[in-house]
């Protein structure tokens, strides 16, 4: 391969001496060696082919300049197409010095010098181009924004102006005038003219921004802030058939690839893949292409696409971690798990720093039901991205999943506490879990606190009224827990847990103050009403109890008793008797939920 | 003099070269000198540094994308001391050479300056100071962040970042694990600011991160040749920056969920701190790559906004976003409020925002004259600074492509070198272009990624520490600022003991006055001197100092000499 590549850069070297060697016209500067290595063949041939017949040209004894004109200009233009900039110029300028009438190398040479940031030269071959009659428009558009950018503004004016003398549909030099309006300062101008281009040019949403900013310095804020929110990546087109028409030099896949690369980056998935269609099928082998392709079919919306250029991909280059990873992905939302289980731990095999491919393992395995191996697939990557608090609260939560209650409340305190942010739902969620397991283990103070953080993100979950009544109760703080219930009552009059805890709390609490025996009974009789359970019976009693009405509230509970041994509830009686007895003393029930 | 500490100020003047100086001599004409502006002389002062890229001809994105530089004073000595950031083996089976590691480099002054005025003297002091930092570094920022008047260090790399505590005896100490959580990230970092968004008198800490890079998941882009290129930011996602609230004892938590800001990824290459809309809450703005940048308001709340589109800073004056890398914020036109310099690639133009009073901006690149010769160049580490000390700002860029050029294709390093460039202001935000003045080192192209400014020699005007991608660094000792006045304003003490970035350094001769911001973020990737150095152009002063602190607090000076610098402390109780 070496001696190859050795061989073709001793054959091109060999080309450019004869190129310089048998030069007919002795006046001509030497063409600077285009650098081919690492080409494409595609791009590299079409390249020789201008060389070669240049060459040809160079080597036939009374060749024409008007022919030897046009193999340079065709080298030029390819070159140029290509961005080899050198090259180009000076065969650009060896075409000219051979035929200076020909306008279009002129321009090419023209726009060539803007690109390279040589702008007088380019400001002089466009003057040239505009003093003719009937101009380019193109080129006078260029010439405008040339002088704009030197702050030329007088004269970028008359070019714009010219230009539009010309083509009065020339949207971008209306659009140099808005832009010329706004660096002068006049922002009403700038206001009507930029209006006036995305009337014509819709697709041109960048001009948005400096429209919006005009309107700003006009002090009409709410009109600005709606072209903001408009504002786009669509640029101003200029109408150049001269620089479309070099596209016919185009040859491989890389000026595909920077389209699509580009449609990918503007958030045009479709546009993209495209593009990369077209790059494989110029280049099949290149494998970046068909890897790009299935990414933007997939962002399409098209996953069997997607999957089947994957596949395709996995077959050229079965150790692509990345195909491996997009493989699995697509078959997960396929809900083909085994297979992308597979591909999954393949990617992680081969790249094993490879985070994304970790989390999905660790997510697929975990809807596989394999909990263990999805909690060790999640450790692994909470390793490899410890300040992420995504990946430290899927590991917090499967952890949780397999039984490790402490080692999952570090896991999902870490994440909580990482710098990133979580989004709401997945925050609101590691938070309750949170608060789940913080109670599990007794720390009924943190459990209620973080049930707190719940209800400030999501002030209508049950659960999380109920949870933090429960943690407030068990941390001897009764109060509190009233007005968690009421709250949530409040909130959700429709939930009958948040009624009967609240009916129970206010029938049983140890603090007097807690207590209020009326109301408790008011809410027993409505959730008993609602739905005759054991516990909702026994909640009657309990207020009955504590409004001193202690022969209902036996017979209450003798009821309850009763519908036990009926339903064969064995394990509930211990607990109903004892309660039984205690009203039969006549005494209340101040142990809200047991012991 | 009043402000917050009464008139109970102790001025203290740190070094002066008034005898280099005529009180009396006319501003130094703009005329065509031989001599150059700036000359490299790292290797003659001992500042032998080379960068390692660990290139491997797999185009890894970060292989070319640092380093920074640091410039502060670790010892407290009184001279700027010089922290060169490294890089390290790179791909998914590389591993790390321990003997690649960051490097700092003392400053003893000696003799050999500009007229017989000091001159750096570098000695290697990485094993002396403990310092260990073998992570494939990106970026440092340096600063005090635990009040004991000795600047830390916080690395950020490609991989995790780590913070070094200055113990104050020439030594550091790895506190990334006890400093706080989250400190250890493990994200891309490039650099970032320390600053005091809740105006508690401590600094806090605002790190950037860049891309979702990782070798599981390199991407391999190409030209449109098709030839092997590097990828562009569009490769991987952006990912969200770091907020850390200094607890007031150099230890930090995370603040970055509070603040707002975690919800914002962004591939981020810059960051600025100041009162940009005048509220006198620090704001933060963030150069992103190919993206809208941020402007991330403060609320005074302890939370940020994000407010860069109506404020006109999100994008250039067509509505595009730019490729943003280097960055300044500082009084360009001299009108009391901050305006920003930005740097850009190739085929777009640096960019020149002019602050219009109320925090909105307008982008004043056409009228500046920065456009047409930043066209050709991609900007990294920059300044707005004042070469000359002709009291106007000048700026410096560093550049370097970040695609390949087919040209350097076989040249030694990465085909990416393009040269350096010098602007010099002319007043009214507008400049010109005086690279070719600037000295033969601005001629040489090299892959320029870091620059950290400040005043290395002591002379009263700024030297550059240039970290360059895969090749030795430079320092560029400015040759032509003494011959101006010129008066440094150090950041003061806060009432913790911590110095207090952001101060706004206002200095008047006749009726003109100057502003300039008292802080040490900004350029790319580095750490520039915190002092403000004020040009007084043949002003011999003497000078009215005023400083305005970011809670608000004015504190005015008695007029000071010229050609010297100042540290204003505040006096302990029953000190007279």
């Amino acid at each position: 391969m070496i001696a190859d590549c050795r061989a073709l850069r001793a054959g091109l070297g060999m080309i450019l001496a004869l190129v310089l060697s048998g030069a007919a016209a002795p006046d001509l500067p030497p063409l600077p060696e285009p650098p081919l290595e690492g080409m494409e063949n595609a791009v590299r041939e079409r390249i020789e082919e201008a060389r070669s017949e240049l060459e040809a040209l160079l080597d036939r004894p009374g060749a024409e300049d008007e022919e030897l004109a046009r193999a340079y200009g065709t080298l030029g233009e390819v070159t140029f197409t290509y961005g080899l900039y050198e090259t180009a110029r000076v065969a650009l300028e060896n075409a000219l010095r051979l035929a200076p009438e020909r306008l279009r190398w002129r321009y090419f040479l023209a726009v060539l010098h803007a690109d390279d940031g040589r702008f007088p030269e380019a400001a002089e071959l466009l003057e040239e181009l505009a003093r003719k009659p009937e101009p380019y428009v193109p080129a006078l558009v260029r010439l405008g924004r040339l002088n704009l950018s030197r702050n030329r503004l007088d004269q970028a004016e008359r070019w714009f102006q010219r230009a539009l003398e010309e083509d009065p549909g020339a949207v971008a030099a209306l659009h140099g005038l808005g832009m010329i309006a706004a660096e002068r300062g006049n922002h009403r101008r700038a206001v009507e003219t930029l209006e006036r281009v995305l009337a014509a040019q819709p697709s041109a949403t960048s001009v948005h921004y400096p429209l919006a900013l005009a309107l700003r310095a006009l002090g009409e804020r709410e009109r600005a802030r709606s072209h903001l929110e408009l504002r786009g990546s669509g640029a101003v087109e200029i109408q150049d058939p001269w620089v479309d028409s070099l596209a016919s030099h185009s040859a491989g896949s890389g000026i595909h690839m920077l389209a699509g690369n580009r449609a990918t980056h503007l958030g045009r998935p479709a546009e993209a893949a495209q593009a990369f269609r077209r790059a494989v099928e110029a280049a099949p082998e290149n494998l970046q292409a068909r890897k790009a392709l299935g990414a933007a079919l997939a962002r399409s919306g098209r996953p069997q696409e997607a999957l089947s250029v994957y596949r395709e991909v996995l077959v050229r280059d079965p150790d692509s971690p990345a195909s491996h990873l997009n493989t699995g992905m697509l078959l997960a939302r396929q809900g083909q798990l085994a297979e992308a289980r597979d591909h999954l731990r393949r990617a992680t095999e081969l790249a094993p720093d490879y985070l994304k491919a970790w989390v999905n393992l660790a997510g697929v395995l975990s809807e596989t039901g394999d909990l263990e191996d999805a909690a060790d697939a999640a450790a692994r990557a909470a390793e490899l991205a410890p300040g992420d608090p995504e990946v430290r609260a899927q590991h917090g939560l499967l952890l949780a999943r397999t039984g490790r209650p402490e080692e999952a409340t570090r896991e999902l305190e870490a994440a909580l506490d990482a710098s990133g942010a979580l989004p709401p739902d997945r925050d609101r969620s590691v938070r309750l879990e949170l608060a789940r397991l913080l109670g599990r283990q007794g720390r009924y103070e943190s459990a209620a606190r973080r049930y707190a953080e719940v209800l400030e993100r999501d002030p209508a979950l049950e659960e999380a009224y109920f949870g933090r009544a429960m943690s407030l109760l068990l941390a001897r703080e009764e109060a509190a827990a009233r007005e968690t219930l009421d709250e949530g009552l409040e909130r959700l009059p429709e939930s009958l847990a948040l009624r009967h805890a609240l009916a129970r709390l206010l029938a049983t609490a140890t603090a007097a103050e807690v207590r209020d025996g009326d109301r408790a009974l008011t809410l027993a009789r409505q959730v008993m009403r609602s739905r005759a359970t054991l516990p909702h019976a026994e909640t009657v009693a309990m207020a009955l109890a504590e409004l001193g009405r202690f022969d209902e509230a036996v017979a209450w509970q003798e009821r309850a008793i009763q519908e036990a041994r009926r339903m064969g509830r064995e394990e509930a009686l211990p607990t109903l008797t004892r309660r039984l007895r205690r009203f039969e003393a006549g005494e209340p029930i101040r142990a809200p939920w047991g012991s | 003099m009043d402000g917050p500490m009464g008139s109970r100020l102790i001025i203290s003047v740190l070094a002066g070269l008034s005898t280099l100086v005529m009180a009396s001599r006319p501003a130094a004409a703009e005329v065509r000198d031989p001599e150059p502006i700036f000359v490299d002389r790292a290797t003659e002062t001992g500042l032998v540094f080379e960068h390692f890229n660990g290139a491997s001809g797999e185009l890894y994105m970060p292989e070319m994308m640092g380093p920074g530089a640091a410039l502060f004073d670790y010892d407290g000595d009184g001279d700027l001391d010089v922290y060169l950031v490294q890089g390290q083996h790179l791909g998914p089976r590389a591993d790390p050479d321990p003997d690649l590691t960051d490097r700092l480099y003392r400053n003893d002054l000696g003799p050999g300056g500009v007229g017989g005025g000091p001159e750096a003297r570098f000695r290697d002091v990485t094993d002396r100071a403990g310092i260990r930092a073998t992570v494939y570094g990106m970026g440092v920022v340096a600063g005090d962040t635990d009040a004991d008047g000795f600047p830390d260090l916080y690395l950020a790399n490609l991989g995790p970042n780590r913070f070094l505590r200055n113990r104050g005896d020439g030594t550091f100490e790895d506190v990334t694990a006890s400093a706080g959580s989250g400190l250890d990230d493990r994200r891309w970092s490039i650099g970032g600011s320390l600053f005091d968004p809740d105006r508690d008198g401590d600094s806090d800490l605002w790190i950037i991160n860049y891309l979702d890079f990782g070798f599981g998941r390199h991407r391999k882009c190409q030209t449109v040749t098709g030839a092997p290129d590097y990828c562009g930011p569009y490769a991987y996602e952006g990912e969200p920056d770091l907020l850390f609230r200094n607890r007031g004892d150099g230890t930090f938590e995370p603040a970055g969920s509070e603040a707002g800001i975690a919800d914002r990824p962004g591939a981020s290459l810059g960051v600025v701190t100041g009162d940009i809309d005048g509220d006198r809450w620090p704001d933060v703005y963030v150069a992103i790559d190919d993206e809208p940048n941020y402007l991330w308001r403060n609320r005074g709340d302890g939370t940020f906004t994000e407010e860069a589109l109506l404020a006109g800073l999100a994008l250039n004056r067509e509505g595009e976003p730019e490729a943003s890398m280097g960055i300044d914020l500082d009084d360009v036109d001299d009108d009391g409020d901050l305006d920003l310099f930005l740097t850009h690639l190739t085929q777009e133009t640096n960019t020149l925002y002019l602050n219009q009073g109320d925090g909105l901006f307008r982008d004043a690149t056409v009228p500046s004259g920065l456009g047409p010769p930043s066209w050709k160049h991609t900007g990294f580490g920059t300044s707005l600074f004042d070469y000359d000390n002709d009291g106007i700002l000048d700026i410096l860029v560093v550049n370097g492509a970040i695609r390949i050029m087919p040209e350097q294709m076989g040249d030694p390093g990465l085909p990416l070198k393009q040269p350096k460039q010098l602007y010099r202001g002319l007043g009214g935000g507008q400049f010109e272009d005086r690279t070719d003045r600037a000295g033969p080192v601005f001629q040489i192209p090299e892959v320029s990624r870091g620059a950290a400014f400040g005043d290395v020699d002591t002379d009263g005007d700024p030297d550059v520490v240039v970290g360059n991608n895969g090749t030795r660094a430079r320092l560029l000792v400015n040759r032509r600022g003494q011959r101006n006045h010129w008066v440094g304003i150090e950041p003061l003490a806060t009432a913790r003991g911590a110095v207090d970035l952001g101060t706004l350094a206002s200095v008047r001769t006749g009726d003109r006055t100057r502003r300039r911001r008292v802080q040490s973020d900004g350029s790319y990737a580095s750490t520039n001197d915190p002092r403000a150095l004020v040009g007084l152009g043949g002003e011999a002063g003497p000078v009215t100092v005023e400083l305005l602190r970011p809670d608000g607090h004015r504190i005015r000076l008695a007029p000071v000499p010229s050609d010297r610098y100042y540290r204003i402390v505040p006096r302990s109780r029953g000190e007279r």
